[in-house]
Parts: structure tokens; sequence; C-alpha cells
């Protein structure tokens, strides 16, 4: 049931219906807290229980981001709650893509006996780090031998210097301008405002304002990048046909679909350059859910930048390549506003460009919310959404029902 | 404040990449090409994409291209560069094979000039140019303005 992080589109077992998230769970999302990174995950995962209405010894499963230091594994999750039974685990969960294709994997170990149920767990402290001048987003990037030795040294670091040169990519070719991508940040950040959780809730932002800043580096200003943030996540997987056990409305995996890049982290090197690759991973998880991008009431994705959701908004097929920076004008994305009145309610809690940057697992639990008819901005009669999981190298499509 | 970061050098001693510096303290600009096919091997991976040849050579080019995307860093948010800003960081297509692109700086260039397609051409100066000595010849892009052919 592997797949692997080739070039291109993955195939993927048919999983439709198989699967139900039944419980979610977050820990408080900040800036630089000094929190630890333990603390904000246990907090998260007590939360997740708790919504599920489960204990601790009942979880026989856990999957957490293997490539991230400083996650809750198996060793340490048996230990915090003092547990004694075999626990199924996975490096393949957390965030990034993964949050997308957590329920392949967990699929795999439920049908195997392994695991009946699963945790996806991630947790973060890069504000802290960043205030620290220690870690952070760049890390592997500074890391990696052909960056260190013809990128770094040119300047070509970190990535809202990747991002830039994309956006600008995107300008040219597509005739994309500065006022689409505001259009994004400004329609995130009324979510935001509107969200108790979200890190920018008390900071409002216009179009105007967005303009009037110059960009730092250009052409991307301040506002078209992610916060950084600490705080942790966590949601419950179970079999589908378990799911109306648990106190709250399932909700059920109705596809997954995965793809890598084709020069994988040489992002200068990728063919189609202002392209993600939500396009290899999107077409096979509308295929498997029996879906179309027309049918999606809700759409979250991995939001680093503004110019990543304007692309992921086209290369996951709501509308045609190049055309997203008209598409997302005016108040399109609006949560308000809706499938039929034009709208595509997108990254309804304010993304990681106003919540929080939780590489995306936040992005499900906001999701989840919204198929239960719970989220703070609720999309009427939401009961189809989508999760756009990325890491640049990857992107991950996550279709869900409301059960 | 903590002691400002050291500029970040190539590894002169890596293999992979060692040839391109050495090129350019000679001023010539180089990139591996398949000694089969003619077909660019960069970043390198030993064998050639088109050809599956192994015969991968560093060869001479003309150090003409076209800018592909660029970004005006105002800011650096690595700490090492931030001497180094104001500056302009740019990818060029290689007027030999434009789907070869190269990852550099634009120097002595007006922002407001720039545009897709805008033919440039090699300047071997100082790594750190202008801002800083770092002793290492680095393979630096600026306008062409006599030759080559603007695709706008």
């Amino acid at each position: 049931m592997a797949f692997k992080a080739a070039p291109g589109p993955a195939h993927m077992e048919d999983i439709k219906g198989k699967v139900a998230i039944v419980g979610i769970g977050e820990a408080e999302l900040s800036a630089a807290s000094g929190r630890s990174l333990d603390d904000m995950t246990f907090t998260a995962i007590d939360a997740a229980l708790a919504d599920a209405g489960l204990a601790p010894d009942q979880v026989d499963g856990l999957m957490f981001s293997g490539q991230s230091a400083g996650q809750v594994t198996v060793e340490r999750f048996r230990a915090h709650y003092g547990l004694k039974q075999d626990i199924w685990g996975s490096g393949r969960g957390g965030a990034f893509s993964f949050p997308a294709i957590a329920a392949y994997e967990a699929h795999a170990a439920i049908a195997s006996g392994e695991a009946s149920v699963i945790l996806n767990v991630f947790g973060t402290n890069w504000a802290s780090q960043h205030a620290a001048d220690e870690g952070g987003p760049a890390t592997a990037h500074l890391a990696e031998q052909m960056k260190a030795n013809a990128e770094v040294v040119f300047g070509f670091i970190p990535q809202p210097v990747y991002f830039a040169h994309v956006a600008r990519h995107h300008f040219e070719h597509y005739g994309t301008r500065p006022e689409q991508l505001g259009a994004i940040a400004v329609n995130l950040r009324r979510h935001a405002n509107g969200h108790p959780g979200a890190v920018m809730r008390d900071k409002v932002l216009t179009l105007e304002k967005y303009l009037a800043r110059e960009p730092f580096i250009d052409p991307l200003r301040l506002e078209d990048c992610c916060l950084i943030s600490d705080g942790a996540g966590a949601y419950v997987m179970t079999a589908a046909d378990r799911a109306r056990d648990f106190p709250k409305r399932p909700v059920i995996v109705e596809g997954v679909g995965y793809g890598g890049a084709v020069e994988g982290i040489h992002f200068a090197m990728e063919p189609e350059f202002s392209s993600t690759p939500h396009r290899f991973s999107a077409p096979g998880a509308f295929a498997m859910a029996g879906l179309s991008p027309g049918d999606v009431d809700v759409l979250a994705v991995y939001d680093p930048f503004t110019i990543v959701a304007l692309m992921a908004i086209e290369d996951l097929g709501f509308c045609p390549k190049g055309e997203a920076g008209r598409f997302v004008e005016g108040d399109r994305l609006a949560f308000d506003r809706g499938r039929a009145k034009g709208g595509l309610p997108f990254n309804t809690h304010g993304g990681m460009l106003s919540h929080s940057y939780l590489l995306g697992i936040n992005h499900v639990v906001e999701l989840v919310r919204q198929l239960r008819g719970e989220a703070a901005n609720q999309v009427a009669d939401a009961s189809i959404a989508v999760y756009g999981g990325f890491s640049g190298v990857d992107a991950g499509t996550l279709i869900m029902r409301r059960g | 404040m903590s002691d400002p970061k050291p500029f970040p050098l190539p590894d002169l001693g890596n293999g992979e990449i060692a040839p391109l510096w050495r090129a350019a303290s000679e001023h010539e600009f180089q990139l591996p090409r398949c000694g089969n096919c003619g077909a660019f091997d960069w970043y390198p991976k030993g064998e050639c994409k088109q050809c599956h040849g192994r015969d991968i050579e560093w060869s001479k080019l003309s150090g003409r291209g076209t800018l592909f995307s660029w970004a005006i860093v105002k800011r650096a948010l690595h700490k090492p560069l931030t001497p180094l800003a104001p500056y302009i960081s740019a990818i060029i297509a290689i007027d030999e094979d434009p789907s070869t692109r190269f990852v550099t700086r634009l120097i002595d260039c007006d922002p407001a000039d720039l545009h897709a397609g805008m033919p440039v051409e090699v300047r071997f100066v100082d790594l750190g140019y202008p801002a800083i000595e770092t002793g290492i010849v680095a393979p630096l892009f600026t306008k062409n303005e006599t030759n080559g052919r603007d695709e706008r």
C-alpha cells in the first residue's frame, strides 16, 4: 500500500468511503510563546480524544511527521499516558502533504488489523525557534548540497525568495497582478477576523492597506507570506463502518491523491515553474471520489504564500491554468458567498496567511468543523470539502464528505 | 546584537560543483553537458536526461541568456546575506538551451527595466559584488545591451 514520492501522479488503491475522521483537537495557536512542543502536542491530542469520546488507552495507531524534529512518536505517546498496549506507528503523517493522505496509510493499517483507532498529530514551535534565530522553514533547504553551492551563495534562499520568483513568472506569463494576490490575503484575513482561534483575529487588512505596503521581496509583500507560529493539531481516524459509535457527526474520506514535483527540492529547475504538484495529485482524488471541483463546497489549501494559494486553485482544477488571478478577485473566496453565487469558500479559518502556520493539519481540522456545521465562518450546508496539502516537493489531495 | 554571520561561500572542494567555480575564476562560464548528444546535465545527475549517456563533460558556454524570472530582495531574511541587500535574485535561461536554467544575481541593472526574456550576459566579478569582497569570482549577470535578441 506504500507509494513513492516520485515525479508525477502516484497510483493509489481505492479507499472511497472506508475511513472516517471522528475527532479533532488543537492547542492554542500563537506567535512565539516559549511553550514546549510536547506540551502543545499533547494538549491537541487530549482535545482530539475528548472530542471523539476516547481514552488514551483506546488509541492503537499514531501517525506523525518523521521528517520534523521533536514530534510525538509512539514511544513518547506511550510514555506520556503510561500505556502498555502495542501501538502501530507511521512517520508518514503529521503535516505538509501528509494530512491529505494519512487516511490512505491508516486504511491499510485498519484493513490488516494492525490498528483500529489512529491519531494523526503535528506540532510546531517554529515561532519560538525563529525568535531565537535557530531552525525554521529554511533548515532543510540550507542543508541540501546543490542549493548550498549553487543557490544560497547567490542569495536564492529562503522560501520567500523562491516564491517571489514564482509569482513574477506567473505575472509575466499569465498577466496576474499584485492586487489579485492581495484579494487572497484580504479574504483570508477577514476569515481570521471572524475566527476565535486565529492568530490574526484582531488585525484588519484592506486591499488599500495591502497595496500601500512596499514589497520587501518584490513582487511579494509581507502580507503575501504566511505567519510563523507555535501550536499543534490532531485528529482521530477509524473505519467508516464504526463511525456511528462516536459522539460527533463523522466525516468520511471519499478520495485521496498524491503527486511529486518533477525536480524535487530544486524548485528553480521545475519544468512547469509556476505550477504545483497539485496538478498531479488532484485528478486521482477526484476520480476516486467520483466528484469534480464543481461539487466542492469548501476548499482549504496549504498556503505558505498567496501565490501558492493562487496556483493551487488552478492546479486543483477550480479554474483553467493561468486564470486564477481573475478568479480570486473581489469576494469570491469569502466563506459567505458560496458556490451557488459563483464563489469558492477558501481557507475559512484564515489559512497559514492569517490563522496560523501549523503546516496544514489545522486546515483539515477546520474542514471537519465545516462538514459538522460547527465552524466559526460556517459555509451554508457544506457537504463536500477538499484539502490540498503541499510541501513544494509534493502535493496531496483529500476529499471529504459529511457523514 | 550577535556577531554578523559569515557570508555563504561555495565549497570549492565539492567535486559535483567545483568545476563551475574553477571555470569562473578563469572567467569562463561552464556547465556540464553530455559528450554524446550535447544535452545539459544541470543540476548534475551524472547521466544524460536525453540519451542516458554517462560521458558528461564541463563545457564552455557563451555566457549569454535571457531573463527567466527574478525577485528584488530589499531585505535578506537569511541573515548571512544581510550585507548584500538590496539585490536582484535571478534565474537565467541559457542561450545554448533555454530549457536549462541558471540561478544567479543580476548586477548593475535598474529593477524597473526588467522583463521576462530580456537578454543578459555573464560578468565575472566577486561573489559579493558590489557590497562585500569574498575573494571568490562568480558568474553574475547583467543586461546585454549589444548582442542578443529581445524575446518580447
